[in-house]
């Protein structure tokens, strides 16, 4: 454990990483803010608002929405609920339904996006069960096929009732879909973690290390231990950043709501709440991020100084980020960053056929890089005390 | 306690390093002399571990040190001659660092002990808080020895530990070694003769890959009796000399120079006392130019 305390101190002592990490928390906020602080101040505001409105819609019982509707499709005329409209004076003017200080136009825009929703919703049920129906009944009872238990397992999941919306919640897509944290992350990562062995080489302090008591298996594994932890450092820090950019900026509005009503999510079949999801998406970042850092520092000790590690490190990077952006048809070539990816990986809809079982590519993807970075800890061991031979 | 050596070999593809170097010590300071290119860093590189001979076997006590892995560790302490010192760390905090890397088991009480104590042998308690980055060349070099001394080695190797030091530095270094080595091996390579003349117990003579000698300083210099010479030239004769004859030294005097000659031969002038530099430039009188006396 002391070692692993030095180690960790070794990594974090060198004297550019402190300036890089604040620089890069900076370049998260820029590239996270869209307005002033006094347009965020407004939008806050307005979302505060739309959250009361939301909250006093979802109180009333079913017939008093339904005599809501009924009142604007008198008013406005049948397609007031279709998209959301230019608004007029009466619509924007209290009184309006429900009050003297409330506009009827606020309350439409909530009834348009829950019913948007729901449309989606229902949608996606319905193709997914005519899906089921096309495979018959008769090959389910034959079925050890794995497609049919594949669909059967979605329909499952969507034949459950889902929770309404009771808040707007689109705020959230810029904090979940904005990629530049996570790579802004990984380039902190292959700062940190690439010099972690061949540093040792190229001072020749690897001489010291090799001809001590502690020299052979402890120090790989606390050099791993301080890489993990730092890379987890930098994704709580920079991560941590742009959560708190978003929650700034626009409130914490929508955190409570049921996940599917972000549009990128409407497929998503757990029942899971934005909060959730956004604390389910941040693990898979992180494991996507531990496995490059497994990556950089393996590659660290398997080099022989530090510009060939920084070198190969980042074309690794540059690879891993490629191969995600490009998306190769076949799963498992999308590399380590496609872990960052829960809403792939946590679909029923897109398993792994694993001995004819569907298996959720998440799990597989953890236990294939997990097996990989454990053999570079274990190789890693093996050549550092390789090249303490050649010395 | 007992170091062994035995046909010692080292390649480098067709050049040999080492050939077939066999020893054996017990406690005791043993001055491993040679000059630049000898084979000491290779000699005592493979002693430590790092590099593999291409034949031969090192044993501690009967056990090859392969075998004894860890157990070997534990009892050696080890100075490189290029040490890595992080220059980010302060120098108690480095030492903190090698002591959980040498896996010792001690308090946070007992080891900031250990750690004065060996500050306190090389010099550097008052230095303790200050930054690596910010030491001169000795005192990295006297903070690598002092990392060496950290567990208490039964088996001390010393790579030219005195370079970069100063004269009173040089001086404190020889003694304070010379105080811990009554229980411990130690190996201490190195091409100034003045560092180990009055403290080895036996000195070993490599030279290009071989070991020529391996006696007692005192038998060393017995054996060079009747072959140094002080002979009285003059000044425009120096050159002629310097080029035909090995030349210990080049005394200014009044009217003439007085040399102290080497040779099997009587070259003129007089006999007098040998010592033990006159051993080593007898012995490398080729490469003599190459050491730094």
């Amino acid at each position: 454990m002391r070692i692993f305390w030095f180690e960790l101190k070794k990594v974090w002592k060198n004297r550019l990483c402190l300036p890089l990490l604040f620089v890069l928390c900076v370049i998260t906020v820029l590239l996270l803010l869209e307005e002033d602080p006094k347009g965020a101040a407004g939008r806050r505001m307005a979302i505060s608002y739309l959250t009361e409105d939301y909250t006093f819609y979802a109180s009333l019982s079913d017939s008093e929405k339904e005599e809501f509707r009924q009142a604007m499709v008198e008013k406005y005329g049948e397609d007031v609920f279709d998209s959301y409209g230019v608004p007029d004076e009466v619509s924007l003017s209290p009184p309006g339904y429900f009050g003297e200080n409330q506009a009827d136009f606020n309350f439409i825009n909530v009834v348009t996006t829950l019913t948007r929703f729901q449309n989606k919703i229902d949608e996606i049920r319905r193709s997914v069960v005519e899906a089921a129906k096309a495979f018959g009944r008769d090959a389910v009872r034959e079925g050890n096929d794995y497609e049919i238990r594949r669909n059967l397992d979605v329909i499952r999941l969507y034949q459950k009732a889902r929770t309404p919306l009771t808040n707007e919640i689109r705020n959230w897509n810029r904090f979940l879909f904005t990629p530049y944290p996570v790579l802004l992350v990984l380039f902190a990562v292959f700062f940190l973690c690439s010099g972690i062995f061949s540093k040792e080489r190229d001072s020749n302090a690897v001489i010291l290390l090799a001809t001590s008591a502690n020299g052979k298996g402890e120090i790989v594994v606390a050099k791993y231990a301080a890489a993990a932890v730092s890379a987890a450092g930098c994704f709580i820090l920079i991560r941590g950043v742009s959560l708190l950019t978003v929650a700034l900026n626009f409130g914490l509005s929508g955190w409570d709501q049921p996940v599917w009503g972000i549009e990128e999510l409407a497929y998503c079949t757990h029942d899971l709440t934005v909060g959730q999801y956004v604390f389910l998406a941040m693990g898979c970042e992180l494991a996507a991020v531990l496995v490059i850092a497994a990556l950089c520092t393996s590659v660290s000790a398997l080099s022989k100084s530090s510009v060939i590690s920084f070198l190969i490190n980042a074309l690794v990077l540059a690879g891993c980020v490629g191969l995600f952006f490009l998306e190769p048809r076949e799963e498992l070539l999308k590399g380590p960053l496609a872990l960052a990816t829960p809403l792939r990986y946590f679909e029923s809809y897109y398993t792994a056929n694993v001995l004819t079982y569907p298996i959720p590519w998440m799990p597989l993807h953890m236990i294939l890089w997990g097996l990989l970075c454990t053999a570079g800890v274990f190789f890693s061991g093996q050549y550092f005390s390789r090249v303490r031979e050649r010395i | 306690m007992n170091l062994s050596v035995k046909n010692l070999t080292k390649k480098y593809g067709s050049k040999t390093a080492l050939d077939q170097v066999s020893f054996s010590l017990d406690p005791g300071i043993y001055g491993l002399l040679g000059p630049n290119g000898a084979g000491k860093s290779t000699m005592i590189n493979m002693i430590a571990g790092i590099l593999r001979p291409t034949a031969g076997e090192i044993l501690w006590d009967g056990e090859e040190i392969r075998e004894l892995d860890r157990k070997y560790r534990e009892i050696l302490g080890f100075q490189p001659q290029q040490p890595g010192l992080y220059r980010d760390f302060r120098a108690k905090e480095f030492l903190r660092y090698m002591s959980a890397v040498k896996g010792l088991r001690q308090t946070r009480k007992e080891m900031d002990k250990n750690i004065d104590r060996v500050l306190d042998l090389v010099n550097l308690r008052k230095d303790a808080g200050s930054m690596i980055g910010a030491f001169s060349g000795g005192m990295k070099q006297r903070l690598s020895i002092a990392q060496a001394l950290l567990n208490d080695p039964k088996l001390l190797l010393l790579d030219e530990p005195t370079a970069g030091l100063d004269p009173k530095e040089r001086i404190r270094l020889r003694n304070t070694i010379a105080t811990i080595a009554l229980d411990k091996v130690v190996l201490w390579t190195t091409h100034i003769v003045s560092d180990i003349e009055y403290i080895a117990r036996e000195i070993l003579i490599l030279k290009e890959g071989k070991l020529m000698r391996s006696s007692e300083p005192a038998d060393l210099v017995q054996e060079m009796e009747g072959k140094v010479f002080l002979v009285p030239v003059r000044p425009e004769d120096v050159p002629a000399w310097e080029e035909n004859a090995l030349i210990g030294n080049v005394q200014k005097r009044e009217r003439d120079v007085l040399l102290r000659v080497i040779s099997d031969e009587y070259p003129g002038g007089e006999n007098t006392e040998p010592a033990l530099e006159d051993v080593y430039l007898y012995y490398f009188r080729e490469r003599a130019e190459e050491g730094e006396r």
